[in-house]
């Protein structure tokens, strides 16, 4: 199961992996952490862009419907050296980047940091690994296709008088 | 008393797709044991973590050498070992035992 979409799923790590260079995975899984350094990324919130009805496209009874929503991503380096801070700031330099923007395009997502980056090194057993954290927001589109019954599609021929003495445009 | 049991042991690491960030599949290796399983008293509950005591804990205790990780399949139900003390060098080697706490686990 996607935590978004596999395709934004994916363009999600691979933003990441580019923009700094070491391994990323996603949060919490069944698996012994990987060597040093990594990002761990995880989906804190998806909300529908408030007030936005989606889009919908009608095709006779088929709809297509987008949906507009923003996801918060916690985004956590681990590493020991002290570059962990310095990861994220590649994170976000990228993506004024033309290689990032490129990225960003093809993977139809838009990303932005929304909070500062946050020291949280901790002591490990007796060396020090450090650590960083920031939030970003990712902004992305996803569709449904539904064959609607409410909504019937009706053609025909329309007979009435031409309103307001003109003829009805063709 | 002991019962019939398997123990389902990872047989290696799940490798990691760079482009995903997801792991593989775990593969597993199971074999048939003998274990003596009994319910967790609220002392072996203190060598779990916090958020774990209040699931469905149980005290294995076996011959076979056994690893944290390691999961035990009983009468349908999983437990995986979270804590594991190691009794293989205790005295003579009748008494050599392994005695894991272990959690269920629902999949």
């Amino acid at each position: 199961m996607s935590k978004l979409s596999s395709t934004i799923d994916n363009a999600i790590v691979q933003y990441f992996n580019h923009a700094t260079g070491i391994t990323t995975i996603w949060d919490r899984q069944d698996a012994i952490r990987p060597a040093l350094p990594y990002i761990s990324l995880s989906i804190q919130e998806i909300e529908d862009e408030s007030g936005h009805q989606p889009d919908v496209a009608f095709d006779g009874a088929i709809r297509t419907l987008t949906f507009r929503n923003v996801a918060t991503l916690r985004v956590r380096v681990f590493c020991n050296t002290d570059a962990a801070m310095g990861y994220l700031r590649d994170a976000i330099k990228y993506r004024y980047k033309s290689a990032g923007k490129t990225f960003l395009k093809n993977a139809e997502i838009a990303i932005r940091e929304i909070d500062n980056i946050i020291d949280f090194s901790e002591m490990i057993d007796t060396n020090f690994e450090l650590r960083a954290q920031a939030n970003f927001i990712i902004a992305y589109a996803d569709t449904v296709t539904d064959s609607d019954t409410q909504i019937v599609a009706i053609s025909g021929t329309f007979n009435g008088a031409p309103f307001l003495g003109g003829s009805i445009p063709t | 008393m002991n019962t019939d049991c398997v123990l389902s042991r990872r047989k290696s690491e799940p490798a990691l797709d760079q482009t995903t960030g997801l792991y593989g599949t775990i593969i597993r290796e199971s074999k048939s044991i003998k274990a003596n399983i009994q319910p967790a008293v609220s002392e072996d509950l203190q060598k779990l973590e916090e958020g774990l005591r209040t699931k469905n804990v149980k005290l294995i205790i076996t011959s076979e050498p056994l690893q944290v990780l390691d999961r035990i399949v009983k009468d349908g139900k999983t437990f995986e070992i979270m804590h594991l003390d190691d009794f293989s060098l205790q005295g003579v080697q009748i008494f050599a035992h392994y005695q894991g706490i272990a959690v269920e686990v629902k999949e």
